[in-house]
């Protein structure tokens, strides 16, 4: 690459609290609009907000499960700026006393991100634009959001994806937020300049604000990086500016001029008294963090002896891997609950959202108990997963679905009488595995499947199978 | 003391507009209270460490409280429609 | 009747001597012949009052204990928010704004069964010194109709002092309940900055701004105080109080009382007089004066005006004629939209102090101007912690003029000296109460503040009833008023 990205990002996170952060309207997303309003967040005359102990506590989880230093005092200040969306004509958030500073994420090849800050503010409402007209709805405003600012640290869009993603699972964990950026949960500004590999100094950014996809945040770092280039390249200078990216052309549009850039003459909010968190309230609530997705990843690898591949998308959802836990512990096998979870159910249950829900009919402890039995050789794998399939729709525990018959096993004297009464009853399927067709081999085993309702073990047939057939 | 062009500029971050004003006037009121606020320059004092909240105040809990009725909201908006406030033209996001 | 204060009224009321529903109507006659000329009122609020006037001779019927406040006409400063009743911070910019809530004093208020017989005038959202800059024309002053009533809560004063309201509530920020309290012979309480809930009271400089009584004499500002120094979980900077009426003992034995040379200088003789004699009266009932010094009282004016011109040009964003409030006919698009309705809706002095606000928390003037002041803000407190470590109370003069003459074409500087001695309370948030304590050479009324300690409400007003009664309440508004 003849030039080096050099890439800052602020996400903005909204919390997941019931009621906004200075008043006891509902964040519920949707909603006809302006009804989940009242005086504070509509910034009537004579209106006063009052902040949300929650949306405290949240921000500062945030901030203790990204490694970050919370402060005891942090002060809110009023952001200046006047907008439609803006009730005040001010955002309430924060300047130079922030919740938290300092933490960081380590990605994946290695490389150390540091934050900035983590700081709490306000959301403004939402515009929709018409022809001639704004109409505006206050339902979003005073949302309760954190700013989670990195330093320039990133390189490339892969990197800042792979940030972006790390945040959304850490965050869902800890509970704070469900960081849906399709519903506006999650969003993304991109600060970006290039440089010469081995330069220290930075070169002019621009900001692309508002990026509410990966992918969006992907292609605007890929736009930019070309863009700048192409200016530098031609000696020309990049402009320090603001910019929206546009999903249809894939480009970013220029969104102010320099002359009126805003001076936010930011101020201590007079009206909310400082946030005070004792150091025993930070304790208290570090200790209250569930443990976190990185930890379990290796904890279910290596101490449990999960796959890597299943782990890391058992502890991609906080309910899963609760789930997954408790079968675990029921059924004595931690790796196959595992394989059995991420084969056999995500393949049912198979959205985004329906993953992060988690509500399947099968509880875990009978999944456990069903497993548990295999594991002892009680039943195969394909009674099992037939049981399954029925606890699946109804619930209900393993021993509602599993038969005596089921229970008992097959002995190996009866596993070699029915295999060769398999071969002699398809003497085809016998005759092209012998010539070589692997395949064949299938119809056999079904055929002892069949012949013993399913109690005998697929494994165990095959090798049986392959072990009478060549020589016969 | 102040310039015109530097009152200009303060004017637009107040979204005041300067027209229909005595402009001379104004800026030499402006000038005077400036001057007047510029005593605080001559008050030489140390920095004083910044007391403690002398009591914690307890911060709002966490529940629903009964929003206001869209009606009112909107009873005072000279302009509004199928529930949302309307304003005339479109300006541009400042952030 | 009218010039009754609430012991007298709330007597003729349980005496039977007059109903609520009659003394009410009278109240209002007496507004609606007297406003024109006075401009107390910028709205009266006849049907509330009526309606309230009704439910307070039911409650009198059933007997059991009620307050004194209950079936007594008063008066709200129109910077208060009142649901369904026009609040109008006397501004064409919200001419016609109706709340749709009610600000917590009015709730409390309403609930002891107080009657409103109308919204106060005032400067307009309260930026002034003698009511003028109101868009409905300043509050006349009741004692001398050539003078002003005093700001910003000079419409309050004026309807209480013509005996148009039994009291009135009104807000303080620089000294809008005491100076016009001082120029109009009443006795006016700025309660301590948390001590009275400022949800609904629209707001001019967060920090600085609070509401209190203003009252004929000091067990009527006590009373009303203690019906509103609740703590409001609605305000944050809300603390609230237990009441003070039970401490009115009426006794400054032992009491130190605090004399600052620097409030002293170049004070009108006769104001001089009156507040040195007030001391002397204090001393001669066992009160022991104790001389203190405040160098910094001449950086309290610059200090807040750009700490309060800050927090209003901040406070006053949010009118741009899209939520509520006066907007512009013609504009070309939305920036055009919103600058012309602000420079249309605000006065001229409203305007400035945006301007002075916006500029002393701009980039480049921030450290110089806000920093500066905030500073001096702290140091200040800071002294006066000392202050109140060698005596209980510092007497002052509430201004060094008394009501001045309409139109007296000040400059707006020099209008704004004549804070000086109110402007540091705000500064500190301490309690202050002006009284009554003379009348200058042209009759007019001067008035002294006593500055207390955090909460030290009680003290307070116990040493204006004391000096009440030392001087057979002669400074008083007369019952007859003497008008």
């Amino acid at each position: 690459m003849k030039w080096e990205s050099v890439i800052g990002l602020e996400t903005h996170v909204e919390l997941s609290t019931r009621t906004k952060i200075f008043c006891g309207c509902t964040t519920d997303f949707g909603g006809e609009p302006n009804t989940h309003c009242c005086p504070v967040c509509t910034g009537q005359p004579g209106s006063l907000p009052v902040l949300n102990r929650t949306a405290v506590e949240y921000a500062a989880l945030a901030g203790l499960a990204l490694g970050c230093e919370i402060h005891t005092r942090s002060i809110m200040a009023r952001k200046h700026y006047v907008y439609p969306d803006l009730p005040k004509a001010y955002q309430t958030s924060q300047f130079d006393r922030p919740l938290c500073t300092g933490g960081g994420v380590t990605l994946s090849n290695g490389r150390r991100i540091d934050l900035t800050r983590i700081h709490i503010e306000e959301d403004a409402g939402k515009l929709v634009h018409t022809n001639s007209e704004l109409m505006i709805d206050y339902n979003r405003g005073g949302v309760p959001l954190i700013e989670i600012v990195t330093e320039p640290d990133f390189r490339s869009a892969a990197e800042a994806v792979e940030y972006m993603e790390r945040l959304q699972t850490t965050l869902r964990a800890i509970g704070v937020s469900d960081c849906r950026m399709q519903e506006g949960s999650m969003r993304c500004d991109v600060n970006i300049s290039l440089r010469r590999p081995g330069d220290t100094a930075l070169g002019v950014r621009s900001e692309v604000k508002n990026l509410n996809s990966f992918t969006a945040v992907a292609a605007a770092i890929e736009y930019e990086y070309g863009r700048q280039a192409e200016l530098l390249e031609a000696g020309e200078l990049v402009m320090q500016d603001t910019r929206a990216y546009d999903a249809n052309t894939g480009a970013t549009v220029s969104m102010r001029d320099k002359e009126n850039a805003d001076d936010y003459r930011y101020f201590p909010e007079p009206d909310i008294v400082p946030a005070e968190l004792t150091r025993g309230d930070i304790e208290r609530l570090r200790e209250s963090l569930p443990e976190l997705p990185e930890s379990k990843l290796r904890r279910y690898t290596e101490e449990l002896g999960v796959a890597e591949s299943d782990a890391r998308l058992l502890t991609k959802y906080r309910l899963v891997s609760e789930y997954f836990e408790c079968a675990a512990r029921v059924s004595g096998s931690a790796g196959a609950t595992a394989s059995f979870i991420v084969t056999q159910m995500f393949a049912h249950i198979s959205t985004e959202s329906e993953r992060e829900r988690w509500s399947p009919k099968a509880d875990a402890e009978a999944l456990g108990e069903l497993l548990g039995l295999v594991r002892t050789g009680k039943i195969s794998r394909e009674t099992a997963k037939r049981a399954y399939a029925q606890m699946a729709e109804s619930g209900g525990r393993a021993s509602d679905f599993i038969s005596e018959a089921d229970m008992e096993g097959i002995s190996a004297e009866d596993l070699a009488r029915l295999c060769g009464q398999a071969v002699e009853e398809n003497p085809k399927p016998a005759a092209d595995f012998r010539a070589g067709r692997e395949k064949a081999l299938q119809a056999l085993v079904g055929a002892v499947m069949r012949q013993t309702r399913g109690r005998a073990d697929a494994k165990a047939v095959e090798a049986q199978l392959r072990d009478i057939l060549p020589g016969d | 003391m102040i310039t015109y062009d530097e009152l200009r500029k303060i004017a637009a971050l107040a979204k005041l507009s300067l027209d229909g004003d005595d402009v001379g006037t104004l800026t030499a009121d402006i000038g005077d209270i400036i001057e007047f606020a510029d005593a605080v320059a001559g008050a030489d004092i140390p920095d004083i460490e910044e007391a403690g909240a002398e009591e914690r105040y307890p911060l709002r809990e966490d529940a629903l409280a009964k929003s206001s009725d869209r009606d009112d909201i909107l009873r005072n908006a000279a302009r509004s429609r199928d529930g949302y406030f309307v304003a005339g033209k479109t300006g541009r996001r400042a952030d | 009747m009218s010039f009754c204060g609430l012991k007298e009224t709330s007597r003729a009321l349980r005496a039977g001597k007059i109903s609520c529903v009659e003394l009410t109507r009278a109240y209002l006659d007496a507004a609606e012949r007297r406003n024109p000329e006075l401009r107390a009122f910028i709205s009266i609020t006849e049907d509330t009052a009526m309606r309230q006037a009704r439910d307070a001779d039911a409650r009198l019927r059933e007997g059991g204990e009620t307050s004194e406040l209950l079936g007594a006409p008063f008066v709200l400063k129109d910077n208060i928010s009142t649901a369904g009743l026009r609040t109008t911070c006397a501004s064409r910019m919200l001419e016609n704004y109706v709340p749709i809530y009610d600000a917590a004093v009015w709730e409390l208020l309403r609930a002891e069964g107080a009657v409103l017989i109308g919204k106060g005038n005032m400067d307009e959202f309260a930026m002034g010194s003698t009511n003028e800059t109101s868009y409905f024309g300043g509050a006349r002053n009741p004692r001398d109709a050539s003078r002003v009533a005093g700001g910003s809560s000079g419409g309050v004063a004026a309807a209480v002092a013509a005996g148009l309201a039994v009291y009135g509530i009104g807000s303080d920020t620089g000294g809008s309940i005491r100076q016009p309290a001082s120029f109009c012979g009443l006795v006016g309480l700025k309660p301590t900055y948390g001590a009275v809930s400022r949800y609904g009271l629209i707001a001019y400089a967060s920090s600085f701004d609070q509401i209190g009584p203003i009252a004929r004499n000091a067990r009527d500002a006590a009373t009303v105080f203690d019906a509103i120094c609740r703590r409001d979980e609605r305000d944050m900077t809300s603390r609230g109080r237990e009441g003070v009426s039970g401490a009115m003992t009426g006794d400054v034995g032992g009491l130190r009382v605090g004399v600052a040379r620097e409030f002293f200088e170049n004070l009108p003789a006769d104001i001089d007089r009156a507040v040195r004699d007030a001391a002397s009266m204090f001393e001669s009932a066992g009160a022991e004066l104790v001389e203190v010094d405040f160098p910094l009282l001449k950086y309290s004016l610059p200090a807040y005006y750009i700490l309060a011109c800050a927090e209003a040009s901040s406070n006053l964003g949010r009118y741009d004629g899209l939520r509520y409030g006066y907007r512009t006919e013609e504009y070309a698009n939305l920036d055009e939209f919103i600058r012309r309705t602000r420079s249309e809706g605000f006065g001229a002095e409203v305007r400035r102090r945006i301007l002075l606000g916006t500029y002393v928390l701009s980039a480049g003037y921030y450290d110089a101007y806000y920093n500066k002041a905030q500073k001096l803000r702290a140091a200040i407190k800071n002294d006066f912690r000392e202050i109140f470590t060698r005596c209980d109370c510092l007497l002052t003069p509430t201004a060094p003029v008394t009501a001045l003459p309409f139109g007296g074409a000040l400059s707006p500087v020099e209008t704004y000296q004549t804070d000086i001695c109110t402007v540091p309370v705000n500064i500190v948030g301490a309690p202050a109460v002006s009284v009554p304590c003379g009348f200058d050479g042209n009759g007019l009324p001067i008035g002294m503040q006593l500055i207390g300690d955090a909460y030290r409400e009680d003290l307070l007003l116990n040493a204006a009833l004391a000096f009440e009664e030392l001087t057979d309440g002669k400074y008083l508004v007369a019952p007859d008023g003497g008008m």
